[in-house]
């Protein structure tokens, strides 16, 4: 009896011993086969294709984001930051967007006509003439100025069906909340990045976080955003428009040549 | 007796084996989740992409001009390395280009305490509000100026301001400049050397040109 005991106790370590091993083992291999497997969960799908519609839906809104970055170092480490995103658009052609960070503070006005950054601690500000609608903003001045207005996302869910088809897993993590808010939170992975979204369960799918991971680094940094949202801003027409503050002096985009402010370039 | 004893014996083995197996296994998962390391340096490798949807458009490179803020000027400095290579008035940029290290960093680790003093002497001075503000981050902070090569650099930088390339482009122009408004367009004149301020991504460089008419 007590040796029969004694022995099934040396079975049970050394069990553990292997099923940890065995787990490991796992890890490892769901690592390297991560972009074979697809594991597509056809509800998340479902869920970022609503979540783009009602996007897309919207005319007007008003959205604050807190956001959290990495960047990485050279010797791997992850440096943070932290800044505020508020952004008010009215579709498809005004946007106001103000961007506080530890070091900088940017307003971005488009006015449909113009396209203009002022910097509030440097007190300059540029002004260029702007494409007639806010997808084209936002691909037009990260081209020509390298200009990465936020929250591009909300503005790409729901118009290109390419998008989604680059998603190679998707999961439901189940429901959570942020902020206080009920969400369904998402899990996928595509090239280059892994991301999650929590989107806001209910009649207005609206998305409340987003992680996005990026892959190419081994450091893997991270970039947060947590978004909250008022669908009936109440605003003028004079929020789109810039007003030079006084002193403010206008100086050009990098890129920009003082005769192309001549010709009204 | 004698048996229990020794099967007693053999379970304490038994379970030694197995204790040690997982110690190792731990041992082993943690050694693992540590990645990275490498030769200590100050420049932005990478950063975290902002979008899903969209891919940054300026190449992989574009995530280290992001930079952590401070840093993105030191990138774009690049280009005002550049310049200054073709002109051979390399000493100009030192200070002022955090690229520069990042050449230094890449090619000359045998130099490994100019490689340090430099890169931080930069990152303090270019970007100023960010690392300057972080304190805790490069912490070394207090000893810039005693150091040899730091001193150094401050004092060619100093010398090269005069002579200074058109097309180069620092984060911050030289002391004792004068803003002066032409055609509509601010800039800074420093004894005769002007130099354009322009945003350039979420930064703001001043690039330097000729005369304004």
């Amino acid at each position: 009896m007590t040796r029969l005991t004694i022995l099934a106790v040396i079975a049970g370590v050394c069990l553990f011993g292997h099923s940890e091993r065995h787990v490991l083992a796992k890890t490892g291999q769901a690592a390297d086969a991560k972009d074979a497997v697809s594991a597509v969960d056809p509800d998340a799908i479902d869920a970022v294709k609503k979540m783009g519609a009602y996007l897309r839906s919207l005319k007007v809104f008003q959205v604050q984001g807190d956001v959290t970055h990495d960047d990485v170092l050279e010797d791997g480490l992850i440096v943070q930051s932290n800044s505020k995103i508020d952004m008010l658009t009215a579709k498809p052609d005004r946007m106001r967007v103000e961007v506080t960070g530890d070091d900088k503070q940017r307003l971005y006005l488009y006015d449909g006509k113009t396209f203009t950054a002022w910097g509030k601690l440097t007190n300059y500000y540029a002004t260029v003439p702007a494409p007639p609608t806010i997808p084209e903003l936002f691909q037009q001045v990260q081209e020509k100025f390298d200009i990465e207005l936020p929250l591009i996302d909300l503005f790409k869910w729901g118009t290109n069906e390419d998008d989604i088809n680059k998603i190679k897993t998707a999961i439901d993590a189940g429901p959570t909340t942020v902020e206080g808010v009920t969400c369904e939170q998402y899990v996928f992975h595509q090239e280059g990045v892994d991301w999650q979204v929590w989107i806001q369960l209910g009649d207005y799918p609206l998305p409340r976080r987003l992680v996005i991971t990026t892959l190419t680094d081994e450091a893997r940094p991270q970039h947060t955003i947590t978004l909250a949202w008022n669908l009936a801003p109440s605003f003028n027409d004079a929020a789109f428009v810039f007003d030079p503050p006084p002193d403010a002096k206008r100086i050009l985009f990098e890129g920009q040549t003082a005769d192309d402010i001549k010709k009204g370039k | 007796m004698k048996r229990s004893t020794q099967i007693f014996a053999l379970f304490a083995i038994a379970v030694l084996i197995s204790g040690m197996t997982l110690l190792a296994q731990r041992g082993g998962r943690g050694g693992g989740g540590g990645g990275g390391g490498g030769a200590a340096g100050g420049g932005t490798r990478s950063s975290a992409r902002t979008s899903v949807n969209s891919t940054p458009t300026r190449s992989t490179n574009q995530g280290a001009n992001r930079a952590a803020s401070g840093n993105q000027g030191a990138n774009r400095t690049a280009n005002a390395n550049q310049s200054a290579n073709r002109n051979a008035n390399a000493n100009q940029n030192v200070n002022r280009n955090a690229n520069v290290n990042q050449n230094v960093n890449r090619n000359t680790n045998v130099n490994n305490n100019t490689n340090v003093n430099v890169n931080r002497n930069v990152n303090v001075n270019a970007n100023g509000g960010y690392y300057g503000g972080g304190g805790g981050y490069y912490g070394g902070g207090c000893c810039y100026n005693s150091h040899p090569v730091a001193t150094a650099a401050a004092v060619t930088a100093a010398v090269a301001v005069t002579a200074a390339v058109v097309g180069s482009i620092v984060n911050q122009p030289p002391a004792g400049c004068a803003t002066q408004i032409v055609n509509g367009l601010a800039y800074q004149n420093c004894n005769g050397t002007w130099y354009q301020p322009q945003m350039s991504g979420s930064s703001t460089t001043y690039i330097v040109v000729n005369a304004p008419q």
